[in-house]
């Protein structure tokens, strides 16, 4: 009895080998077939933050440069296998939305441009009407909570040796500031006639009481739908990475550079 | 804390010596009121009658005042004298004094009693106080032969004598009557006596009796009473003492005793007469002062001082009632031997209202009685000092005089013109503020330093006969200007200070903005030019030109003007500038996307034009030099404190060629005092426009104009607080916002700029 017994169990545990054994083998199968797709998917990751790492790279050399030359990131990155390039392109519109503007913060807007490579504000004569429309806030009742503000506006000659302040004008439609003398509201029409001699830039100043406000984007739009010269250098920067079509990966950014901006920390008088 | 110590040691002392000095014999009455409520006057209701009687040092008797039906008791003092400033009613019967008959008592003297208070046991001489049986002596050093006898109505007590030649006698005659010798409880008058010997003082009081005893025939005076006129049998001369009372014998004598109750007028030439409201008797007493009929002014002050009105109820002059009322002296009123009155009332401190205080004294008692007038300007104006009206004495035989101008302020030259009689060669002017020309010669300038109202004098000599001959001419000296004089506009306009003024800026005030413009602001210079009203194309405004709006984190105030034509303002307080870049932040973000050249001197070797210079880890440096200037257009960092300090050789002018210039200072701005001009864009954490004024007067005279910007940080004194022109119809600082010469040219360098960044393809 004891024998057969023995010849049972040593059944038993033959079976356990083999089960263990099939699993262990399965096991085996299948981490080796993950290990490959995780491969995969890390060198298009990989390749994602190459392309955009050489994206940015196109960025930063075009941007760098003091002209507007394109910039090959295939050259740029020479023996990286990367391809693409960097380009600048002119955005002149009728309409331009600032950026968004802090409390306090102002924007230097160029109504007749600026020549990055000579560091000159361009002038000459500007005889367009313009509108000053709100973007953001958005809301209809802005006035009635923290994103209350109003718009100081500055339109500057900007001729060399006979330059001036040539007219303020005050948006305050939320009455923040006493005084009416020169207010407008936002999309009222600003004539050009109203403003003489001719401006060159404008600087749109944000005050705003709340330490909660938001920030405001606002746009200047020419009535005459005249376009507007570019408020700054815009570069697109496409960047590719990959021997085969499986693994190729490009990346496509887009920077916009404003013009020189007179920070209002330096241009309000304070004494 | 030593003077506190040394304040009880003085008080301990005084409080021993008191108890030393003065004996338990001292007594007098004191009011009480209804059934035997014994008190001082000075304090009242502080003992009661029944049982023991106790106030502060004094111990009530309990008997009854025959003066004052209506209450009334005796105290004796068991340590000090009795002071009250009301009448201290010493009833002959338990006066003060000894029985003339036991004790004798020499003319002159003095005869005191040592014992127990009256209504005590009496006892055998020696028995009361510190006595033993059977002795009796005089206090110590007070001399004088003691004996036994009685003391009033009290009998067996130790009396002694006090030789003449140690009596001093306030208010008493030098001999017959006064104290003790005056018959003791028969008769005498109040008085105040004081009985002093070398090293001693003793104070004793003497009674009087108020009703006149017609069998005396003379008021309480004379002593009265049966026994012949009371000091008479002490004195030879039998006359009363010190008035006593009334000359008619009628009415209720009032006496004051060591204190009292007196006014008198002391008048200040110009000014309000004023009334000598306090008095002080130097033992503790504080309070009226006394009557003008009190006080008899020894020697005359230099102020008039009215005349002594003797009062009738209170006897005084002479004792003309009873044929013992020998005359007397000034009995009710009060000797001042020492006047300290202020040499001069008629002037003030520059244009500050001054206090000048009287004091008398009585040099006996020590009382003293203090009276103060504050003067302050004249409001109205005064005639001149040529006019015959204000001729104070003389001028009438030629010596005279003229001033020119005669309605002047104080500080003011002013000059005298001189006449003489011929002859009288020799002339000395004295200008009544403690300064003479001695000789004058006409004309003669004097510059008087304090307001007030002067009698000036001129003296003609004729060396030849020393004949003379004077002029005085009264003249004032006002506070301000006197033209438009007397009469002040209802609404005066606030007399503005130094201010300050901008263009074509807009301005954030990190604080309150106090600036009030003068009524007719003059320009600062040919820039100052610009709209304050478009239609009327003034300049009386804060902001001139082209204005932003002008905020303030606090009030602003202009005083009567706009701040600007447009007039945008906002006064908020708990406005919180948003500053994103601050001159350490503008270093940062320089180093990252500008081109910066970093200096370690502001020299031509080390600075470039038309980029960022950058001076790091700066302690303080100074600009007094046409370095940077010159170098041309440039941002210009220092990363530390700054110091602008531009002397006469460059013109009190930093950039006078008018570069464009942007300084950032991470530390503080200073800018010296004879820095006028500054051209360029100035930012800092902290500006000083005046670095260093000096403390005394605190500022300076010389304006400050800024073409460009200038930007502090944090709120500062106003450019204006220590810039203070002569002429402040003109601002102290005009900061002329310059956009087109300084801020243009650095668009590139002094400039951020914004980024967007969109990935298109992810």
């Amino acid at each position: 009895m004891l024998i057969h017994k023995k010849k049972a169990q040593s059944g038993h545990a033959l079976m356990i080998a083999i089960l263990v054994a099939t699993v262990l083998f399965t096991a085996g199968i299948s981490i080796t077939s993950f290990t490959t797709q995780d491969s995969k998917i890390a060198a298009l990751e990989e390749n994602e933050s190459i392309a955009r790492a050489a994206a940015e790279a196109g960025l930063e050399a075009a941007i760098g440069q003091t002209t507007d030359d394109d910039v090959n990131i295939g050259e740029l990155l020479e023996g990286s296998g990367l391809s693409g390039d960097a380009v600048f392109s002119t955005e002149a519109a009728a309409q331009f939305t600032t950026p968004l503007i802090s409390k306090d913060g102002q924007y230097t807007f160029y109504l007749l441009g600026y020549d990055s490579d000579t560091n000159q504000i361009l002038t000459g004569a500007f005889g367009d009407d313009i509108r000053i429309n709100r973007i953001q806030p958005s809301a209809s009742d802005y006035c009635s909570g923290t994103q209350a503000f109003a718009v100081e506006l500055t339109f500057i000659d900007a001729t060399a040796g006979t330059g001036s302040i040539v007219q303020r004008y005050l948006i305050d439609e939320c009455d923040l500031i006493n005084g009416t003398t020169d207010e407008y509201d936002f999309a009222d029409n600003i004539p050009s006639s109203s403003i003489s001699p001719d401006p060159h830039i404008v600087i749109a100043r944000i005050i705003a009481p709340s330490n909660s406000f938001d920030g405001a984007k606002i746009e200047f739009d020419n009535v005459a739908s005249n376009n507007f010269p570019a408020q700054g250098r815009t570069v697109t920067s496409t960047a590719s990475v990959g021997e085969t079509s499986n693994e190729n990966v490009t990346k496509k950014i887009r920077l916009f550079q404003s013009h020189p901006q007179f920070p209002a920390e330096f241009f309000v008088t304070s004494m | 804390m030593l003077q506190k110590k040394s304040f009880v040691y003085v008080l301990s002392f005084l409080i021993l010596g008191s108890i030393f000095l003065f004996p338990a014999s001292n007594r007098a009455y004191a009011q009480c009121s209804g059934n035997g409520v014994c008190y001082s006057p000075s304090n009242p209701g502080s003992c009661l009658i029944n049982g023991v009687y106790t106030y502060n040092a004094h111990t009530c008797t309990g008997q009854v005042d025959p003066l004052n039906p209506g209450g009334g008791c005796v105290y004796t003092l068991t340590s000090s004298t009795v002071y009250s400033n009301q009448p201290l009613n010493m009833a002959a019967p338990n006066g003060f004094g000894c029985d003339p008959n036991v004790c004798g008592g020499a003319s002159g003297g003095g005869n005191f009693c040592q014992g127990s208070p009256p209504g005590s046991a009496g006892g055998t001489c020696g028995q009361q106080g510190s006595q033993q049986a059977g002795t009796c002596s005089s206090p110590s050093g007070q001399g004088g032969t003691a004996v036994c006898g009685n003391c009033g109505q009290y009998t067996n007590y130790c009396c002694w004598q006090v030789p003449s030649s140690c009596a001093s006698l306030m208010g008493c005659p030098a001999s017959g009557g006064g104290v003790g010798t005056g018959g003791g409880n028969t008769g005498g008058t109040t008085s105040s006596c004081t009985l002093t010997c070398p090293g001693q003082t003793f104070e004793a009081f003497y009674g009087i009796t108020p009703t006149p005893d017609p069998n005396a025939g003379g008021g309480s005076a004379a002593g009265g009473g049966n026994t012949g006129g009371g000091s008479a049998s002490g004195g030879s001369s039998g006359g009363a003492t010190a008035g006593g009372g009334s000359a008619t014998g009628g009415g209720t004598p009032v006496q004051y005793f060591a204190e009292g109750i007196a006014e008198t007028l002391i008048s200040f030439k110009n000014a309000s007469n004023f009334l000598c409201a306090n008095f002080q008797d130097g033992l503790g007493y504080d309070g009226e002062c006394p009557k003008a009929s009190q006080v008899t002014p020894s020697p005359t002050p230099t102020g008039p001082l009215s005349p002594t009105i003797p009062d009738p109820n209170t006897g005084g002059g002479s004792a003309t009632g009873g044929s013992n009322a020998a005359g007397g002296s000034s009995g009710g009123t009060i000797n001042w031997p020492d006047f300290d009155w202020p040499v001069k009332f008629h002037m003030l401190d520059g244009d500050n209202e001054k206090t000048y205080t009287a004091t008398a004294r009585d040099g006996s008692n020590g009382g003293s009685c203090s009276c103060s007038v504050t003067l302050t300007c004249q409001t109205s104006l005064q005639d001149s000092p040529n006019t015959s009206g204000m001729i104070q004495d003389g001028c009438a035989a030629g010596c005279d005089f003229t001033v020119s101008p005669d309605q002047a302020a104080f500080n003011t030259a002013q000059t005298f013109t001189l006449s003489n009689p011929a002859g009288y060669t020799d002339l000395k002017l004295e200008y009544d503020d403690g300064t003479t020309d001695d000789p004058a010669t006409s004309p003669a300038t004097h510059t008087y330093a304090n307001a007030g109202v002067y009698d000036i004098k001129l003296t003609c000599t004729n060396p030849a006969t020393s004949e003379t001959e004077s002029c005085t001419r009264r003249m004032h000296s006002y506070c301000g200007d006197p033209v438009g004089f007397p009469t002040p506009t209802a609404t005066p306009t606030p007399t503005p200070g130094a201010w300050f003024k901008v263009k074509d800026s807009s301005v954030h005030k990190r604080g309150t903005l106090t600036n009030q413009l003068p009524a007719t602001p003059v320009a600062f210079d040919s820039d100052d030019t610009g709209t304050c009203s478009e239609t009327q194309g003034d300049i009386a405004c804060f902001n001139i030109g082209q204005s932003g709006v002008v905020l303030a984190q606090g009030s602003m105030n202009f005083g009567s003007h706009p701040a600007s034509d447009r007039d945008w303002t906002r006064e908020d307080s708990s406005y919180t500038l948003n500053n994103l870049l601050t001159p350490d932040t503008f270093i940062e973000y320089a180093k990252a996307r500008k081109s910066v050249n970093t200096v370690t001197a502001l020299t031509p070797e080390e600075l470039e034009a038309d980029t960022i210079n950058l001076f790091e880890d700066v302690y303080i440096e100074v600009i007094d030099d046409d370095n940077v200037e010159n170098e041309g257009d440039m941002v210009l960092i220092v990363d530390g404190d700054l110091v602008i300090d531009m002397g006469a050789s460059y013109g009190n002018t930093f950039n006078a060629v008018g570069n464009a210039i942007a300084i950032i200072v991470t530390g503080k701005l200073e800018i010296s005092s004879q820095t006028t001009e500054l051209n360029g864009i100035f930012v800092a954490n902290e500006v000083d426009y005046t670095y260093d004024v000096p403390p005394i007067p605190g500022y300076v005279n010389t304006p400050l104009k800024i073409n460009g910007n200038v930007v502090s940080m944090t709120d500062v004194a106003s450019c204006a607080s220590k810039r203070i022109p002569t002429d402040t119809s003109k601002p102290s600082c005009f900061m002329k916002f310059d956009v087109a010469n300084q801020f243009l040219p650095l668009a590139e360098i002094l400039s951020t700029r914004t980024y967007e960044w969109t990935e298109l393809v992810p």
